[in-house]
């Protein structure tokens, strides 16, 4: 894929969102976990990112992949770990009240900012209003924030104004507003983007750092925890082209790397580990649900019909059964919410009896807009497409080149169906999607089954119960058709010989070197 | 010659002004903006407008390029919209990159360039033919497509060259020179074989002319002949060539620094095009234009020292 | 009116000329097939370009694919033909829009000259200066990926470079003889850029135009590979080579068809324009000029067997000369051009060596230094200078006789001196060629030798172009005798000066040859020089000596027709009022030399006899050798 389109892909990484810790398949590239004693450290880590960071200020900064560059320099709240587990990290413990609307943190001890200024809940407040404040582009993901107090020197209280479960997810290293910003930082935020004023593992060095190239991250002698740093720095590439990428994993020039499948299977046969994990739901959502412009799509036969036209089985192994799986519901297989032996599966029969009951028995024609930069090589888009004019729809495809061109042509509400990945860790993440305005429901619409399910996710008391809104969501997602689920593509990542402890899951698909407890850091092999 | 420096410059400032008004035209209509790049697809419109404002972008079209000239009047040429970087420093930084990248390209593909097409025209034979041959392939075969199979050849399978990235002259020349061998060679190879094409040509021309004729029957060293007058009088046409050459490599660049990472100017512009980064674009474009202003004025400067007829005026 | 047909006449058939050429066939095809190919792609493609199968990707070459499959399934020839589309509808998009801005802007300023030519190259220094590669990325970037539009302005861009060169072309034609004739006998502007200027900035522009879409076609290719245009799926030939690209480790195979179809295509274009070029010099050039691509480094001539000298003795001889042949052309397959001359110049000696052009004189003279260039050679014969063979020497040790034994000077006196170094840096370096030289000798030696030939020493501080061309040829005399030389082959040294100037260099000459004593050839078709000059002359014809003799006994009683019909047409002794004798017809070119005398087709003594048998050299008493059985029948004639 293009360099010239790097900056797409960190926005792609901002644009991400991830998941809550419960059980998950992780997938890790050694089985040697914990194994701190015996490791080497040391030495310099150099990993690969795709994209250029959006800004070093992490209010401001993407979330994600993309969050290495802030994640760094910046402790979170709350860490989580590879395989989705959230653990103590700014933050040694929190709580929800009853109604999941006050979230109160306990605020470690003994911490310093590298400006020097100690960590407090007075600083944390401060870093988290900032983030409210700042005009960063993730700043929905904080949640619908009342207020932040700090009723005492080590605890912080969020007041949300309606029940926001996902608030300690959303306070961990993926996120800018759980990386906390030093007091002085905060003052004077250009400084952020030369000199990093966080308490985290390393500090960026601007003076061994080429902007858009390579950016170095130096030991942090301040660290509250010297045990879990590993390496005396890190050296973050930019690099986008997949060939270049490719050459630097495999001649040891970085350590780390993210593939596609072509370079995936290359790496591989040149002895690379690989570490993957379910990221994208991919699909097609009738953004004209209510009928607008295409009326067919009013008709909840119809959109049925549309989701049992699909050959999963077929296009995951067409896009390579490695790394990608059909999926026929909301979330993917290790998500919150995923409903074993559930989902759409192909029967064109019942899809044209569906349609031809629903009086398009010569089906219609419909226009999708898609994009190929996700969809490298439109590969989904086209399945789909032929999919369902095995069924009568005859499909148009508008493909966009950028990912800012698709957003305004489907903000533009001139389109009834797109075709759009969707990320969440659990099946009222990925719902939310659906639920509030933004690129995938452009026409702003809503379904009370669906909003109501989503707002019980929120306020149920514990996990089980959650988990069965969850799934209960799941299921009425399939049955209202809104979203067409089709396949799960994963992350894929080559790991270097020099390398171990690298981990990923459904729940956490975008490893990051840097952890509060070494058991779950990158360390350098043997 | 003084006098031909002279109008140069004012004749740069002027061009600076023209190439940068079109660079801006055109990049005040790139659709899209800068704004909802930064902010990403969830960005309310509201937040998009709010940095907008922060980043000038509402002002009318006219009074951001004046802003934009009076600050390089300045020498303050903007901040990067995306990583809020003075562009100077951004510049400041890659500059080397592609510099060195430039020079050793001119380098080679003057020297190679001249050794191959004299030693094609002064041979013969053979060797001129086989000369030929590599040189038609070479510039047959594109630029890219030479990176890519140079690293596969020798930065992947045999380890010779590091595959990607650049290696600064001050942490040593020997590294920094072995980051650019690939990425010079791939850049390099079109404009040989072209510089080649136009030495053999211009050499043959030469060595036709009665001059030469005299010169031998004056019993003057063929080697004398070959190597001064030959080459002195074949470096005219060509030097014309080169300059056109490494104006073009500038060109080249933009894709070798994309293949090969290297933190260049030609990378960073890619970058700040498709992100609408609009004072990075400037910024690089003023770079560009006054490189290639520099190399037609070295240009001139060596032709009128070549040609005594011009040195005269 | 004829020199407007006479122009026309030359500038047809640059296409059976590019014919003509293998390469220019071979690659002209090539592009016709690839092209005929890409356009047909609907027609002819084995596969859907888009069809994906997952069964059979990255395969090799097979009977179901000819080019194999890529990581997808797809048929790589597919792709490849249909990717073409895209690739060279850019390249003619980007040279419609570089013709339709620099051939109107290029003719106009070099026809119109003046306030429009200036306006012009001004408008071309911004063209040039302007960084192309980042309007075309801003392009890309407007119009959503254009190609279409991002070509146009590689186009538009690239437009400057070729305004210069129409415009240097239309500003040649524009001072030829015919341009003017057409506009004194009244013929419109507009009509003399349509009918006379255009056609001859035809050839130019087919070679520029191959030219340009052979670097279009790798900027089209090079943004392809960047991602930039038409989107994946579709298939580009540079995006073909990115695909390829991220798979060269597991299926190296793909960059061969890939990266092929680019280069085959490019040095189809690049041969073409090769042939195109070529042809089209070759219409400015007389036919037969086969040795304009000529010579790498002077060839040593090769050693044939030497014939037993024959005629006068030759034991005094500074210079013997025996038998002479010279060829050009294929080892082999010479076309002989001297034919058997034998020659000799006594020490001190000023030989005449006279014919009309095409006689062989001029090759005969360079034959002596070995200066034939890789095209001539001398085919057999002997060449003596002062007791040692030239003929078969190498190349180092004819450097040693060049110069300090025998020099020469030519005929164009400008062209003889290099335009890039100062003269006396040039004399200087004839001097410092056989002996070594300080820096001061060496400039007391130019002093000297300037001084020598009436110049002031002064002058070896100008360039060549700064002196006129009687000063030239004194330099190149000066040059000539920095070796000290034995012999002086003077090849027609005053024919492209001033009569004044040829004077005064006769003069010199003279005055020269009698103070060092050294021997002179005089090369020369002007009676007068050689009168003025020459002790003898050797008269040649159609690559043969004809007559040798005293020049005074020459003038007196020529005893071969030829040398008769000469002197009759001497300018010299034309009588006012009545019109100038020629001798009817031309020199019969090496193809056509008869078996009997070669000059009997134009000889106003010929008989039978003349024609049946050559003809040998036979002496005609008072050491006098002529090449004609009816040296009686002259006698009486002359008498």
């Amino acid at each position: 894929m293009p360099a010239s389109r790097l900056p797409v892909r960190a926005l792609l990484a901002g644009v991400t969102a991830v998941a809550i810790a419960l059980t998950a398949s992780a997938c890790s590239d050694a089985a040697s976990k914990g194994g701190a004693s015996g490791s080497t450290k040391g030495g310099t880590l150099t990993t690969q990112f795709a994209g250029i960071p959006i800004s070093l200020n992490p209010a401001l900064g993407g979330s994600g992949g993309s969050a290495i560059f802030t994640a760094l320099p910046y402790d979170s709240l709350v860490y989580q770990t590879g395989d989705g587990k959230l653990i103590p990290d700014l933050a040694t413990k929190w709580s929800f009240n009853s109604t999941n609307t006050e979230l109160t943190l306990t605020i470690r001890d003994g911490v310093t900012f590298t400006d020097g200024e100690k960590l407090d809940a007075a600083a944390v407040k401060a870093s988290i209003e900032y983030f409210l404040k700042a005009g960063g582009g993730d700043v929905r993901y904080a949640g619908p924030v009342d207020s932040v107090t700090a009723p005492s020197a080590d605890t912080v209280t969020i007041t949300y104004k309606s029940p926001y479960p996902d608030g300690p997810f959303f306070l961990t290293q993926y996120w800018g507003v759980g990386q906390i910003i030093g007091p002085k930082g905060i003052a004077d935020p250009k400084s952020l983007l030369t000199k990093s004023d966080g308490t985290g593992q390393y500090a960026y060095a601007a003076s061994q750092s080429v902007t858009n190239s390579s950016y170095t991250y130096v030991k942090n002698e301040k660290y509250f925890n010297p045990d879990a740093q590993q390496y005396d720095k890190v050296v973050v590439k930019v690099i986008g082209d997949p060939s270049a990428t490719l050459s630097a994993v495999t001649t040891g020039q970085a350590s780390f790397a993210g593939l596609n499948p072509t370079t995936a299977a290359n790496a591989k046969s040149s002895g690379l580990k690989l570490v993957t994990a379910p990221f994208f739901t991919w699909g097609l959502t009738n953004v004209d649900y209510q009928g607008t412009i295409a009326p067919a799509l009013k008709n909840k036969d119809v959109r049925q019909a549309m989701a049992l036209a699909i050959d999963r089985g077929a296009l995951a192994s067409a896009l390579g059964a490695d790394y990608n799986q059909g999926n026929g519901q909301l979330g993917a297989k290790g998500t919150d919410g995923y409903v074993d032996g559930y989902g759409y599966e192909q029967d064109v029969q019942k899809a044209k009896s569906l349609l031809a009951g629903a009086g398009y028995p010569n089906g219609f024609t419909l226009t999708v807009l898609t994009e190929n930069v996700l969809d490298n090589q439109t590969t989904i888009s086209q399945a789909i497409a032929s999919d369902l004019g095995k069924v009568g729809i005859t499909v148009k495809l508008d493909v966009k080149n950028t990912v800012p061109d698709f957003i305004q042509a489907s903000l533009s509400k001139k389109y009834a169906a797109v075709i759009w990945p969707v990320i969440g860790a659990t099946s009222a993440q990925v719902l939310a999607n659906f639920i509030q305005p933004g690129v995938t429901n452009p026409f702003g619409n809503a379904d009370p089954t669906l909003t109501k399910l989503y707002a019980d996710a929120q306020s149920a008391a514990d996990a089980s119960a959650r988990t069965a809104v969850f799934e209960q969501i799941t299921k009425a997602s399939n049955d209202a058709a809104w979203f067409v689920p089709v396949v799960s593509t994963d992350n894929i990542f080559a790991v270097g010989k020099d390398l171990t402890g690298v981990t990923a899951s459904a729940l956490n698909p975008n490893p990051l070197p840097i952890a509060p407890d070494p058991a779950y850091a990158w360390k350098a092999a043997k | 010659m003084i006098r031909l420096i002279v109008t140069r410059l004012v004749l740069s400032a002027v061009l600076v002004v023209i190439a940068s008004l079109a660079i801006f035209v055109l990049m005040s209509f790139v659709p899209g903006d800068p704004a909802r790049t930064i902010l990403g697809a969830n960005a309310t419109p509201d937040l998009v407008a709010r940095l907008r404002e922060q980043l000038g972008l509402d002002q009318p079209l006219p009074v951001q390029y004046g802003e934009w000239l009076a600050g390089v009047l300045h020498g303050d040429l903007g901040q990067s919209v995306l990583s809020g970087d003075p562009v100077a420093q951004l510049i400041a930084v890659r500059l080397p990159v592609t510099l060195s990248l430039l020079l050793l390209s001119t380098l080679a593909i003057s020297v190679i360039g001249t050794v191959v097409g004299l030693g094609s025209a002064v041979r013969g034979g053979p060797l001129g033919r086989l000369l030929d041959t590599v040189s038609l392939v070479g510039l047959a075969l594109p630029s890219y497509w030479v990176a890519i199979v140079l690293v596969a050849l020798f930065a992947v399978a045999i380890r010779v060259f590091p595959a990607t990235g650049y290696q600064p002259f001050v942490d040593g020349p020997v590294p920094w020179f072995l980051s650019l061998v690939l990425p010079v060679a791939a850049l390099s190879l079109g404009g040989i074989t072209i510089v080649a094409k136009q030495m053999r040509d211009s050499a043959l021309d030469v060595l036709g002319r009665d001059y030469i004729r005299v010169l031998r029957a004056s019993g003057i060293r063929e080697r004398s002949i070959v190597f001064k007058h030959v080459l002195r009088n074949a470096a005219l046409p060509s030097l014309t060539v080169l300059g056109i050459t490494v104006v073009g490599a500038l060109t080249g660049a933009v894709f070798v620094e994309n293949v090969f990472v290297l933190p260049g100017l030609g990378s960073l512009v890619t970058q700040a095009t498709t992100s609408h980064d609009l004072p990075v674009v400037l910024g690089v474009g003023v770079v560009f234009t006054l490189v290639v202003i520099v190399v037609n004025l070295v240009v001139d400067v060596l032709y009128g020292v070549l040609n005594p007829k011009v040195r005269v005026r | 009116m004829t020199a407007i047909g006479r122009s026309r006449a030359l500038s047809t058939g640059i296409l059976p000329r590019v014919l003509r050429k293998p390469l220019g066939v071979v690659s002209g095809v090539v592009l016709l097939v690839i092209v005929l190919a890409v356009i047909a792609a609907p027609l002819i493609a084995p596969a859907d370009p888009l069809a994906q199968s997952l069964r059979d990707v990255r395969q090799g070459p097979s009977a179901a694919h000819l080019l194999g499959t890529d990581s997808l399934g797809r048929d790589v020839l597919s792709r490849l033909l249909y990717g073409g589309q895209e690739s060279l509808a850019g390249v003619v998009e980007a040279v419609l829009a570089m013709l339709v801005i620099a051939v109107p802007l290029g003719v106009v300023a070099g026809y119109l000259g003046g306030i429009v030519d200036r306006i012009v190259l001004r408008v071309v220094d911004v063209l040039l200066s302007i960084p192309g590669t980042i309007i075309t990325l801003a392009v890309l970037a407007i119009f959503n990926n254009s190609m279409l539009v991002a070509m146009i302005s590689v186009g538009v861009l690239a437009s400057g470079a070729f305004i210069r060169v129409f415009r240097s072309v239309v500003l040649g034609v524009r001072q030829e003889l015919y341009i003017g004739a057409a506009r004194v006998s009244g013929v419109d502007e507009p009509r003399i850029v349509l009918r006379h200027v255009l056609p001859q900035l035809r050839g130019v522009l087919l070679v520029q135009i191959t030219l340009f879409a052979a670097a279009t076609l790798g900027i089209q290719t090079g943004l392809a590979f960047l991602a930039f245009g038409p989107p994946p799926p579709a298939p580009t030939w540079g995006g073909m080579v990115a695909e390829a690209a991220s798979l060269i480790q597991i299926d190296p195979w793909l960059l061969v068809p890939t990266g092929g179809i680019i280069a085959v295509t490019t040095l189809a274009l690049c041969l073409l324009g090769d042939a195109v070029r070529d042809a089209n010099q070759e219409r400015f050039t007389f036919a037969g000029s086969a040795a304009r691509r000529s010579p790498a480094a002077a060839r040593a001539v090769e050693r044939p067997a030497a014939p037993e000298p024959s005629g006068r003795s030759a034991a005094g001889a500074l210079l013997a000369v025996r038998g002479l042949r010279v060829g050009f052309g294929e080892r082999g397959a010479e076309t002989v051009v001297v034919d058997g001359v034998d020659l000799e110049v006594e020490p001190g000696e000023v030989v005449g060596l006279v014919g009309e052009s095409g006689s062989g004189k001029t090759v005969t003279a360079l034959s002596l230094l070995g200066l034939l260039g890789a095209n001539g050679r001398i085919v057999d014969g002997s060449i003596r200078f002062d007791g040692q063979e030239l003929v078969g020497l190498s190349n180092a040790k004819l450097r040693e006789v060049r110069g300090a034994g025998i020099a020469m000077i030519s005929q164009e006196p400008m062209v003889s001196l290099d335009p890039s170094f100062r003269v006396g840096s040039q004399i200087a370096e004839a001097a410092s060629a056989h002996r070594r030289l300080g820096r001061r000798s060496a400039r007391e030696r130019v002093d000297e030798l300037l001084r020598a030939v009436r110049l002031d020493p002064s002058v070896a501080r100008k360039y060549p172009h700064e002196i006129s061309g009687g000063m030239a040829q004194r330099v190149a005399i000066a040059i000539a005798l920095a070796g000290e030389p034995r012999l002086l082959i003077a090849d027609e040294p005053t024919t492209a000066l001033d009569v004044t100037v040829q004077a005064e260099i006769l003069d010199l000459l003279r005055g020269i040859q009698q103070r060092t004593g050294m021997a002179i050839v005089l090369v020369s078709h002007d009676w007068g020089v050689i009168a003025d000059l020459c002790s003898r002359a050797v008269v040649m014809y159609a690559g043969q000596v004809v007559e040798s003799a005293p020049v005074r006994a020459t003038f007196a009683e020529p005893r071969h027709p030829y040398t008769l019909a000469l002197l009759r047409s001497n300018p010299h002794d034309a009588v006012p009022g009545e019109p100038l004798p020629t001798i009817g017809g031309v020199v019969p070119s090496p193809a056509q030399w008869p078996v009997g005398c070669r000059f009997a087709a134009r000889c106003a003594f010929a008989t039978d006899a003349c024609r049946q048998a050559p003809i040998p050299m036979v002496d005609v008493g008072d050491g006098r050798m002529s090449r004609c059985i009816r040296v009686d029948a002259l006698r009486e004639a002359v008498a």
